[in-house]
């Protein structure tokens, strides 16, 4: 059985999964490139007319060059080269570091480039290569775990604001706000959406489960482990559900990738 | 490395991840200043985890075009992006969803755009253009001489309600 008390081993471990979810980004990118051509809906030619400083200037040639179209596909096969080499390959510590510091630039990329089609998933893959990154500029003991330490901290405060958030809204609370967001085309599934309307009871029960666990969730960092382990399952059922129910497949791997750190730091200081 | 430089480097990087830390914390709260301050974070550092919520998207966007003809008839209405129903496989694999995700933005921001600009400054709003760029590369009638899109809203899968019109543009010339 793996050990998670080394914490450069438990950050390979963490690197390795999550880029599951970034080979996955971009060969589901690259399967369907033309969304991101002149006239797509990630058009660079209108994004960049977001700021003046993307139209005109030294940034704006720099910038020009890297993001229009069919240039960013290389952006993206070189993002989907670093990550498939941190999966597949044992890389050592050099190497890993320039990948993972490859990965975080080319993921700063795609939101600069075009802020619409972002999900979670873009959101904690930014944050758990850009940490990273920053781990390896300098990595031994202290700076490996507090790395961990960020992104156990990352994950608790994900759960916390989206509960919390949703227990303030009536239509989580009353079990509505679930129900529709299955019966859209985009994130829902037809068949639960009709159960839940038929059974409002169940749509209420759900989404109160939901809010109770998200906002809970952080109690993993103070319960002894075989405690905190029930947050664990409850988290992995949850995103897997996630993407078995609203087709969230990337949000799986990049929340469960930094499982391994919260177990780390609760079992080295829980 | 010498051990001086070394220890400066921990406590940069240390020091680093707190104030990431600390400004992903301060940028959960929803007040008006803060989001506002989300602007400037073009590199999408700081997220933003209140997922679905408080008022989780439950209507569906629908995204529409027809084609004037040279003899001053339309085509019918087509809708733009279909995504089709959800499969087992995309737990998996869902090369479909930024596209989705993406058109889900556009529409939305279009809508809140026309809703806090109007019909006639909204056309220089980026979704606009954006729209427009991508209606204009879509098929079209050999004979058409122009072309418009329209935004329609629905209730999802389980309502029984007809979709509602929420903007038409004008007639663009291709």
């Amino acid at each position: 059985m793996i050990q998670l008390t080394e914490a450069s081993a438990v950050i390979h471990i963490v690197e390795s999964i999550a880029s599951i979810s970034v080979c996955i980004s971009c060969i589901e990118l690259l399967s369907y490139p033309q969304q991101l051509n002149d006239n797509g809906v990630m058009s660079w030619r209108v994004f960049q007319l977001r700021h003046r400083w993307f139209v005109r200037g030294l940034l704006a040639n720099v910038l020009d060059r890297i993001f229009s179209y069919p240039a960013f596909l290389a952006i993206i096969v070189i993002r989907l080269a670093a990550a498939s080499l941190l999966l597949v390959v044992a890389p050592n510590d050099t190497q890993r570091a320039v990948l993972v510091g490859i990965v975080a630039v080319m993921s700063l990329c795609l939101p600069l480039r075009s802020p619409y089609g972002m999900d979670g998933a873009d959101q904690m893959t930014v944050t758990t290569f850009g940490g990273l990154a920053l781990v390896h500029l300098c990595s031994g003991p202290t700076v490996d775990k507090a790395g961990l330490w960020f992104l156990t901290l990352q994950v608790c405060l994900s759960y916390l604001t989206a509960g919390v958030v949703k227990a303030t809204s009536p239509v989580w609370r009353d079990g509505s706000g679930l129900t529709g967001v299955f019966s859209t085309r985009a994130y829902g599934n037809a068949w639960l959406a009709l159960r839940l309307t038929e059974h409002p009871a169940l749509g209420r029960l759900l989404s109160w489960s939901v809010i109770v666990a998200e906002c809970l969730f952080s109690l993993v960092l103070v319960l002894p482990m075989p405690f905190a382990l029930a947050f664990l399952i409850w988290g992995v059922m949850f995103h897997f559900l996630g993407a078995v129910i609203m087709g969230l497949n990337t949000f799986f791997w990049s929340f469960v990738a930094l499982y391994p750190a919260i177990i780390y730091c609760v079992t080295q200081y829980g | 490395m010498p051990d001086v430089v070394h220890a400066l480097c921990e406590v940069m990087v240390v020091a680093a991840l707190t104030v990431w830390l600390l400004f992903t914390l301060i940028g959960q709260f929803r007040i008006d200043k803060i989001q506002r301050m989300r602007r400037l974070d073009l590199l999408h550092l700081i997220p933003q985890y209140n997922f679905f919520a408080p008022t989780p998207g439950t209507k569906d966007f629908h995204l529409l075009y027809r084609d004037q003809l040279d003899n001053e008839t339309f085509t019918d209405w087509a809708e733009v992006v279909d995504i089709g129903p959800r499969r087992w496989w995309h737990a998996i694999w869902n090369p479909k969803r930024r596209i989705k995700k993406a058109t889900f933005d556009l529409t939305t921001t279009l809508a809140k755009e026309l809703q806090q600009y109007g019909p006639i400054l909204v056309k220089i709003s980026i979704p606009y253009l954006l729209t427009l760029s991508f209606v204009s590369q879509l098929s079209h009638y050999k004979s058409a001489i122009a072309t418009q899109f329209l935004l329609m809203v629905s209730d999802g899968s389980v309502s029984l309600k007809e979709p509602v019109m929420l903007f038409l543009s004008d007639l663009h010339n291709l």
